[in-house]
């Protein structure tokens, strides 16, 4: 992974001393609030309803053991034992003190982590596959572009003072387990038809209260050209993105104004009229970054591998496990292993600080030091050897990490919610909990198969419900907390935004809702048929139907 | 209120804005907005010009810009709030597309924690704020050393590609 060197390390350092300052100023009155929050923000560090919340970058989601170690060293210090995994493959602490984040900030430092432009209205963390550099389905590994982005973008001079935030991400497969085309910017590595490497760009995606799907701008972008482009985008943006109305700021909504053949036309003017030698990455650098990147591994014998792990799986909970937390590496002998923080009545994507040191040891032990971060909020050991997963899953299991339902109906998506942040309408938390009880057997989750959902506490839905199978918004009806319903999204691979499917509930009218829409699946699904194929095929009216029959 | 330059340092100002054509025909060093400037451009050669400025605007583009910049002595971009950032990409394109070698002047809502984007966009002057000291903007102005995007020595326009190096800040 990414190792950095004296430059990146200084320009870290001089941020932590730059923020120290700019505490001090807020502190002393020097600075009012005002003029310190986009400050603070473009540190991450917001004002929640019972604290302060960092939200520490973790670039592209992936993280060193060493990092790991960081973040629980953090969670202990300065928080209470815990932190939350976000949808954007950050972390977030939910009980920072102001005056200590300097020095929470020089902590992180100490191990290349910091919380630059994690929130404000700048460019934001570049989120990527969780399995880049381990799937033998990627053209390329997302995180050297990732990186390169990363380090283009931070602390921008011409682009920190945007209309609204900007979010991209990164695939280099076909597969999309990054949600781009929920992204302002969403970028897919494919070949030419010279077989030169380049860019799928879809511009202007994203959830919130007007989600979208994000239309293709640029079929191909070549690689020599991506900070060019990305250049010329954000400069359209920067000039002509709403700035009269926070929630129509995004380069959704000009993108869509304009239409994506007259933003794609703007792009191009723009892109066309730069240098293209201004904006060339180094041949030598693109191969610095690119050798960080690596495989760590030698292959396994495949057939060997094959022969020791049989006479491993006779318990039925590893090989249940094996069959929804595992999946294919490009290396033979290897395997990309899922780590749900997901238990039965836990909160979705939060970690202790015990937990993360257990992760980082089986970082070490089982996955050459390195762990990844889902959008889902989940956790990967992406380099596992298959003789060493049946010892990996006992460690899990003796940390509460053993659950094995990822993809399956209790691997929910849930924002903080109300209990958590100042925008929330109704409290997300408490639904993942009761939710994810009353599906909690095993057996029963299999056998419905397949089913996301996700919960967003309000409609800036850092939940994801739009793109949720079964998608539940939090409103606020007349001082209480309701619950809509929506149906047919889809966050992976084919992007699709869920409709509402009628009107809302209270708390335990979403719970017996979200069962009763999944009974209405096992009774009208065709054989092999999963949750998403079955609504795509009936339409929504059947759900409906049995949801708001009269008794 | 004090101008700086892109070492924080306090320089002369011998600028004043005036708001008609007649005075800004009569007077040098005066500065005055596109409307005016448009009036009277006709009647200013090669050397006056110089000794002549337009403020900008917010929602004043680049190609409104284009016609009248050639040669002038000084360009200021009005901030009209410290969150707003076109006026960063208005500084750039002045300099690169248009390639504009005067005093490019940030005014209006700007803090001391925005010097260095606004030295590294291509501002070679900042009017600092009554609440604010020219001491401040410097401070903020040596807050790094390194920078991932800086220009090639000695370069100008700005580049703002990915540039692995010691930033070579804007010359004026």
């Amino acid at each position: 992974m990414y190792i950095y060197d004296s430059l990146d390390k200084s320009l870290i350092n001089q941020r932590v001393s730059e923020f120290r300052q700019q505490v001090e100023r807020r502190l002393s009155g020097d600075l009012t609030e005002e003029q310190f929050k986009p400050l603070r923000l473009m540190n991450g560090l917001y004002l929640q309803l019972h604290a302060y919340m960092l939200r520490v970058a973790i670039p592209y989601g992936t993280l060193s053991s060493d990092q790991m170690r960081t973040l629980a060293h953090v969670a202990e210090k300065y928080d209470r034992g815990y932190g939350h995994f976000t949808t954007r493959q950050n972390i977030q602490y939910n009980w920072i003190d102001l005056e200590r984040t300097p020095d929470l900030l020089y902590d992180l430092s100490g191990a290349d982590l910091h919380a630059i432009q994690t929130s404000g209205n700048c460019i934001r963390n570049v989120t990527a596959d969780p399995f880049a550099g381990a799937t033998a389905d990627e053209v390329d590994d997302p995180r050297i572009w990732s990186e390169i982005i990363r380090q283009w973008s931070t602390l921008h001079p011409e682009f920190s003072f945007l209309p609204r935030k900007f979010k991209i991400a990164v695939t280099g497969a076909a597969a999309d387990r990054a949600a781009i085309k929920f992204h302002d910017i969403g970028l897919r590595i494919v070949r030419g038809v010279d077989g030169d490497l380049g860019f799928q760009v879809f511009v202007g995606g994203g959830q919130g209260r007007t989600p979208i799907v994000a239309p293709l701008i640029r079929p191909f972008l070549p690689a020599a050209d991506l900070l060019r482009y990305l250049d010329a985008v954000l400069r359209v943006y920067n000039l002509h993105g709403r700035r009269d109305n926070i929630y129509k700021a995004r380069i959704k909504i000009l993108v869509d104004s304009l239409g994506a053949d007259d933003f794609a036309r703007q792009a191009e003017a723009e892109f066309s009229s730069l240098d293209p030698k201004a904006f060339e990455v180094d041949d030598d650098e693109v191969k610095r970054i690119r050798q960080m990147f690596a495989l760590p591994l030698v292959a396994v014998d495949s057939v060997n591998a094959k022969h020791d792990s049989d006479e491993q799986v006779d318990e039925p909970h590893f090989s249940r496990w094996l069959s929804t937390n595992t999946f294919p590496h490009k290396v033979p002998g290897h395997t990309i292993a899922s780590i749900s923080l997901k238990p039965v009545g836990g909160i979705p994507g939060d970690a202790t600080a015990v937990q993360m040191n257990a992760i980082a040891d089986l970082a070490d032990r089982f996955s050459c030091g390195e762990v990844r971060v889902t959008y889902t909020q989940n956790l990967v050991l992406p380099h596992v050897r298959d003789i060493d997963l049946q010892k990996l899953w006992e460690e899990l299991k003796k940390n509460d990490l053993a659950a094995a339902n990822i993809g399956l109906a209790t691997d929910i998506i849930a924002c903080p919610g109300m209990d958590y942040c100042s925008l929330a309408n109704a409290r997300s938390i408490p639904i993942a909990q009761r939710l994810s009880e009353r599906f909690a057997d095993l057996n029963r989750q299999h056998d419905i198969g397949p089913l996301d959902i996700r919960i967003s506490g309000c409609i800036n839905a850092c939940g994801h419900h739009h793109a949720g199978h079964i998608g539940i918004l939090g409103v606020d009806k007349k001082g209480e907390e309701r619950y809509q319903l929506t149906l047919g999204g889809e966050g992976n691979g084919e992007s699709a935004i869920g409709k509402i499917l009628g009107p809302g509930f209270d708390e335990n009218g979403i719970l017996d809702a979200v069962e009763n829409v999944v009974g209405t699946y096992l009774a009208m699904r065709a054989k092999d048929e999963t949750f998403s194929q079955t609504v795509l095929r009936l339409g929504h009216a059947p759900f409906k139907e049995r949801l708001y029959a009269r008794h | 209120m004090p101008v700086i330059d892109t070492a924080g340092l306090e320089i002369e100002d011998v600028w004043r804005f005036i708001d008609t054509a007649d005075v800004a025909i009569a007077e040098d060093y005066c500065v005055m907005t596109l409307d005016v400037f448009e009036e009277c451009s006709g009647r200013f050669d090669s050397e006056q010009v110089q000794r002549r400025g337009v403020r900008f605007h917010v929602g004043e583009t680049i190609d409104d810009a284009a016609p009248y910049v050639r040669g002038l002595g000084l360009i200021e971009l009005e901030f009209p709030h410290f969150k707003d950032g076109r006026m960063y990409s208005m500084a750039a394109m002045l300099r690169r597309k248009l390639g504009f070698t005067g005093d490019l002047r940030a005014c209006g809502d700007v803090l001391p924690d925005q010097a260095l984007f606004l030295v590294r966009s291509g501002f070679s002057s900042i009017v600092v704020p009554e609440q604010f000291s020219p001491a401040q903007f410097q401070s903020s102005l040596s807050a790094y050393s390194v920078a991932y995007q800086s220009g090639q020595s000695g370069d100008l326009p700005m580049v703002l590609g990915l540039h692995r190096s010691e930033p070579s800040g804007v010359t004026s």
